[in-house]
């Protein structure tokens, strides 16, 4: 033991290529997904399913059915990207998610994409006088991104 | 309670910025942007009159492949000054490294390591960490997921201060059934109890323990289960011992059915206790929506033509709120997508009603919050060039709310024309008109000009 106390680093060393080696034995087999789609994806919303049918997305372990972007998907998207973040970065960069949830950015998602009136953003219409109806009316989707700790924007006016 | 001292931003951004030249040796480099010159006056009812003239920069590099290898760098950040009035609450001029991250991608076990600011979806909404976060599928259909560090905030001078959040950190441990289903349970804290408080009922305390559980049953590939639960563990007072450790934080139950090839219904059922659930709110409490009470909220969506040119949603979502009653939301949109047809065009027309709101000291009692939302967008796309129009209107019952300042009708237009000069390069130019409760009018120019070269075009911004 005190052979030990007196080489820590080595000791440091054995246990990270331990945990490394272990590790390493119990991953999956399985390639990774692409790095990107291979084939360029038509307009509109993508649905998996018009080409790969009902099989398995290897790796995900789901359907590819799964990841249709269907309206009730886009709506609940926040689940899939829990659980399968590395199948969205299949098509999308990070900076796709960071239009709508770019945390300080000072420009509205719907202003930015002004252009793209297909995408559904946030934000539409002169929001700013339309916030203090849809904060009543339905209050529960605000908290996902304002008003908690994690940013003052609610606080700069709301003293 | 002093505040944690964090860099400003314009050093953050130079710090990256030095980092930039390690993307030298890579074999795939992209870099794109959106740079926006916009021009807005806003005629407040009061007959206060402002101009703003704010220029945006967006700025992103993607190196992948670094030295031929699974590691690439992401950097993404923005900068903003004004020549007109001040348009933000954050001051005149800004700036922010959205994220930037080392990664790594094994080529097995869809293994990945990040390593600076990216983003992490834990629990409860998308946060920003300054940290790691790594993830591996295991042998045996289980997969592990990880991250932590320090969480980024929006923080604004002047702007009252609750107490700093001095990390966060999250983990899910999952097993897939391949086809049929997955199950798992994960664990979120975000930030400590403040120390400088003991024994106090610590209403900035914005910490939390999450401990969750999720499954997805898929028996058949056109119909799809989902549940998620989260039970929030920190104790609220630490000298009571009688209260319960553990409360319900959220609940969130789904299911969607492709009844035909082109017909799905949906439905989700959720409730949260808000303060467990987002460690409360920085709100003072005159606006506070929220704070203990619990939020309930089932919603309904039947779309008919799934993949096809033509669709139409209709939906349905009623909102429960513990102290201030019910509210629901109803409608449907039609899109037509065609393939092969340069004009995309959307309708979409929706009624929202909820319980009156009593008015303290008003002229009236009460006051209404129902309304009718209508919007129409039209997209033709040339392919060289391309055209859009975007008409939103509310119009609501109540001219009596005091939020309407006597204005019940609210409507904006935006008319888009871009061009696109090379495949990477676009000009385009929106303009807009509208008015509103809070404007008597007001009108936006933009000129917008997006740019994306490199070698690895095939993901990011472009869908």
């Amino acid at each position: 033991m005190k052979a030990w106390k007196a080489r820590p680093f080595l000791l440091l060393v054995l246990l990270v290529g331990l945990g490394v080696f272990t590790g390493c034995s119990i991953l999956s087999q399985e390639a990774s997904f692409a790095a990107t789609h291979p084939e360029k994806l038509g307009p509109g919303r993508p649905m998996c399913t018009t080409c790969h049918d009902v099989e398995v997305l290897p790796g995900a372990r789901k359907p590819y059915s799964t990841f249709d972007h269907t309206p009730s998907f886009l709506k609940n998207h926040a689940s899939a990207v829990g659980r399968d973040a590395g199948t969205c970065a299949v098509c999308h960069g990070q900076s796709f998610c960071s239009d709508c949830h770019g945390g300080k950015t000072m420009i509205p998602p719907a202003v930015l994409l002004g252009n793209r009136p297909d995408r559904d953003v946030p934000h539409r219409a002169g929001y700013l006088s339309y916030h203090q109806i849809d904060g009543k009316v339905d209050p529960g989707r605000c908290y996902t991104c304002h008003g908690r700790s994690n940013n003052e924007r609610c606080t700069a006016c709301h003293k | 309670m002093a505040r944690n001292r964090r860099p400003p931003a314009s050093t953050v951004v130079l710090l990256a910025s030095a980092l930039l030249p390690m993307a030298a040796p890579a074999a795939e480099v992209e870099a794109y942007g959106t740079t926006l010159a916009r021009y807005y006056t806003q005629n407040y009812r009061d007959l206060n009159k402002y101009r703003y003239v704010p220029l945006t920069q967006f700025v992103g590099i993607d190196a992948n492949k670094l030295g031929d290898t699974g590691w690439s760098m992401h950097f993404y950040g923005w900068g903003q000054t004004d020549l007109g009035d001040q348009s933000s609450p954050s001051g005149k001029s800004g700036g922010d490294l959205t994220y930037g991250y080392l990664q790594y991608r094994a080529p097995k076990a869809n293994a990945e390591f990040k390593l600076g600011r990216f983003a992490a979806q834990g629990a409860a909404g998308q946060e920003l960490v300054d940290g790691i976060s790594t993830r591996a599928d295991l042998r045996g259909g289980f997969t592990f997921s990880f991250f932590g560090g320090k969480p980024v905030e929006y923080n604004l001078e002047g702007a009252p201060k609750a107490a700093p959040r001095d990390f966060i950190t999250g983990a899910r441990l999952a097993w897939r059934a391949s086809h049929f289903g997955e199950l798992g349970v994960s664990y979120l804290q975000d930030g400590t109890t403040p120390k400088d408080q003991p024994g106090q009922p610590l209403l900035e305390d914005h910490s939390r323990k999450l401990l969750g559980g999720d499954l997805r049953i898929s028996p058949h590939a056109t119909l799809e289960l989902t549940g998620r639960v989260a039970f929030n563990q920190k104790k609220e007072d630490p000298t009571a011992p009688a209260e319960s450790k553990t409360r319900l934080a959220e609940q969130d139950y789904s299911f969607s059915w492709k009844i035909a090839k082109v017909v799905q219904l949906s439905g989700r059922v959720t409730e949260r206790n808000f303060k467990d659930f987002y460690g409360g709110t920085n709100l003072p409490f005159l606006f506070r929506q929220i704070e203990t009470e619990k939020y309930k909220a089932q919603s309904g969506e039947l779309t008919i033509g799934l993949s096809s040119p033509v669709q139409f949603i209709a939906d349905y979502r009623k909102a429960q709120r513990e102290a201030n009653g019910d509210s629901t939301r109803v409608g449907g949109e039609l899109r037509i997508i065609p393939e092969t047809f340069k004009l995309k065009s959307g309708f979409g027309y929706h009624r929202i009603t909820a319980a009156d709101v009593p008015l303290v000291g008003g002229t009236v009692p009460f006051y209404s919050l129902a309304h009718k939302e209508a919007r129409l967008w039209l997209l033709h796309d040339g392919g060289r060039y391309y055209l859009s129009l975007d008409a939103v209107s509310y119009s609501f019952d109540d001219k009596n709310n005091p939020l309407l300042n006597n204005e019940p009708n609210s409507f904006l237009g935006v008319a888009s024309l871009g061009f696109r000069a090379t495949s990477g390069l676009t000009l385009s130019g929106d303009v807009s008109y509208g008015m509103n409760p809070t404007y008597k009018k007001e009108v936006r120019g933009l000129l917008r000009l997006e740019f994306r070269f490199g070698n690895n075009s095939s993901k990011g911004g472009a869908k």
